[in-house]
């Protein structure tokens, strides 16, 4: 646990004026992004990402972190007022988000939404605070055996919760392994995959790659999609306070809510697109009157809302503690770790515990302004949806190139995020998950050097990844993940038609 | 599968270390594209004998294959507008030449967008943040 003294310094931090101001600017850049229907969290955090170069490492993550969030909250404003999420974590806040807004309650959605992500969040935190310092100690335990075995289960967790085809998943995954092989050998080396090229030995940068697989290939879609703008509408009607006050007599609902979404955040792969909706579903079973979920109702907005709010901080306990990213969004988070040098898993909590009280004392900071922030600021938001796409395409692909031309001057570094964000274009395309190569692509080099150091420790044997029994737990799991689903799938009884 | 057969083969040179994860990883894919195959071909064989629609894949449509294309395209153009002109003149110029070409055609709103973005970045990169960008080789030029 965070001894107090830790506590007082990184409040301090963040509340200087300069920190301050980035949170509350940076809150109101995320709502606004992600308001934009279909461009959410992972098209924002990869344009953000070098911005944070210069920084220190606890304001550069808290940047992150508050964006993260504030798009997730973002996401929900479009759901309620264009039935069209910003985001999958808001996909079951349409359900009854949109029926409010089209009896006239359109604010009032808003208000629950607003106060339900923000005690959703809450608790969130409060599970990331008092969760992640129990696990990293746990992590002590682990051997190279461990840390093989546990990428291993992360991607297999990952690719079988892709959209779509589970084996193209894990062909995805495979892909970001092969790509992040190419470069010099850490082991022995060696060049491989270089084919003679000076810039291909350093390997792939994880900048270009982020940016590319993400805010490039989204470009692309967005420019293949035909539509002049994102939408038509930009009205707010009803009163926001009234909503505010709302979940305050769902309690149970609330708390609920978060508790699973926090949970599911924790799950590698799965993210809060899984969070909203079982929230919902859940909250759907427990009511006495399921027959109105889906008419516009206020816990069929609270339940999805505080859901989805949790399981971004319940995403970030993986990624903190284990180096495992909790989904697309935690893996890009991780890269902006990696980028400080810092190296997650239980060396962040000993020796940088003063980042991570930053962080977390930002993100609570940045739940309560995002709560404001929303509440005063959504009806303007909604105005953004109008901006035409000719215009907002070439800005999000202005920002990319300079994002990524920042880091290393490098041009060829332009050039690889172009790559990236082709070939994240036709793997969308053709039902391959991005998130899924993002995520092999980062653990690759912790899964190749933790095989060689295991298979030497043991002497050369491959029962270590067995015998060992954390190791063999996580051995065991993986199985389970990889034939469960389609085991229950196939003896889960058809439904009555 | 194709690739991935050139890679295994392309990973035999290399010494024993370096080799063998990628060629594990490399054929864990052939094993899993050839499944996806099977599966592919099966589904195709269902589809034709009760004559439903695809709905997993988006069809591909070519016309706006060339948009994403032209894109590609846009991008070089951008880059090589900042190395011509420098950021702010750079990004400008591009806003301006790509929201017309994609078929915006307000001009004095496309004006309006371009300064206040251009603004924008300029304060967040070049004020703020201090990045090394091209100065624009023009301008070196005529500043001598």
């Amino acid at each position: 646990m965070f001894s107090l003294e830790t506590w007082i310094p990184a409040a301090g931090i963040v509340f200087q004026w300069q920190n301050m101001a980035m949170v509350f600017g940076v809150s109101i850049i995320g709502l606004t992004i992600g308001f934009l229907p279909g461009i959410g969290p992972l098209t924002a955090l990869p344009l953000f990402l070098p911005i944070t170069y210069g920084m220190q490492p606890g304001p550069a993550l808290i940047l992150l972190a508050v964006l993260y969030m504030s798009t997730t909250y973002g996401g929900s404003l479009s759901a309620i007022l264009l039935n069209t999420p910003g985001t999958a974590a808001s996909a079951a806040t349409c359900l009854d988000g949109y029926p409010m807004a089209k009896q006239g309650k359109g604010g009032v959605a808003i208000g629950i939404s607003m106060m339900s992500s923000f005690i959703g969040g809450f608790i969130g935190l409060a599970g990331l605070i008092f969760l992640s310092p129990i696990i990293a100690d746990f992590a002590l335990k682990f051997q190279p055996a461990e840390y093989f075995m546990l990428a291993v289960l992360g991607l297999v967790l990952i690719a079988s919760s892709a959209k779509g085809s589970v084996l193209k998943g894990f062909i995805a995954g495979g892909f970001g392994f092969i790509v992040s092989s190419i470069g010099m050998d850490m082991m022995t080396g060696y060049s491989r995959f270089t084919f003679g090229s000076t810039y291909l030995k350093g390997g792939i940068p994880l900048v270009p790659m982020i940016i590319g697989l993400f805010a490039f290939s989204e470009v692309f879609s967005l420019i293949e999609s035909g539509e002049r703008t994102i939408s038509e509408k930009g009205e707010l009607s009803g009163r926001i306070i009234d909503g505010l006050k709302a979940p305050f007599r769902y309690l149970k609902t609330v708390v609920r809510s978060s508790l699973i979404g926090l949970g599911i955040g924790i799950i590698p792969g799965e993210g809060a697109a899984v969070a909203n909706f079982t929230a919902y579903l859940a909250e759907a079973r427990a009511s006495r009157r399921p027959e109105d979920f889906g008419t516009g109702i206020p816990e069929g907005v609270i339940a999805p809302e505080a859901s989805n709010n949790a399981c971004v901080a319940g995403a970030l306990i993986p990624t903190l503690t284990l180096g495992i990213p909790g989904g697309g969004v935690a893996a890009v988070f991780m890269g902006g770790i990696m980028i400080h040098g810092l190296n997650p898993g239980f060396e962040l909590f000993t020796r940088h515990q003063d980042i991570l009280t930053t962080l977390f004392v930002g993100l609570l900071v940045a739940n309560l302004l995002l709560l404001i922030c929303g509440s005063l600021l959504s009806p303007y938001a909604a105005k953004v949806t109008v901006i035409p796409i000719n215009i907002l395409a070439p800005t999000i692909v202005a920002l990319g190139v300079i994002s990524t031309y920042i880091m290393r001057s490098q041009i060829l570094d332009v050039v690889a995020a172009i790559a990236a964000g082709i070939v994240g274009y036709y793997m969308k395309k053709y039902g391959y998950s991005t998130v899924a190569l993002l995520v092999a692509f980062i653990l690759s080099p912790i899964a190749e050097k933790s095989y060689y150091q295991a298979v030497l420790l043991a002497d050369g044997s491959y029962w270590t990844f067995a015998l060992r029994p954390i190791s063999g737990t996580l051995l065991v799991l993986t199985i389970l993940a990889l034939i469960l689903p389609p085991l229950l799938k196939k003896f889960r009884k058809p439904e009555p038609a | 599968m194709l690739l991935s057969i050139f890679l295994f083969i392309l990973a035999s040179d290399y010494p024993e270390m370096a080799r063998t994860f990628p060629r594990l990883v490399l054929v864990m894919i052939m094993v899993v594209t050839l499944l996806d195959m099977i599966n592919l071909m099966r589904a195709e064989k269902e589809k034709t004998t009760s004559g439903e629609e695809n709905d997993g894949i988006e069809a591909v449509r070519p016309g706006q294959q060339l948009k994403v294309l032209y894109m590609v395209a846009l991008i070089f153009i951008f880059f090589l507008f900042m190395l011509l002109f420098g950021l702010a003149v750079g990004i400008f110029l591009f806003l301006l030449f790509s929201g017309w070409t994609l078929g915006y055609r307000r001009l004095k709103m496309l004006v309006f967008s371009a300064v206040i973005i251009t603004a924008f970045v300029y304060l967040i990169f070049q004020v703020i943040m201090k990045s090394f960008l091209p100065e624009g080789i023009i301008f070196t030029l005529i500043g001598g």
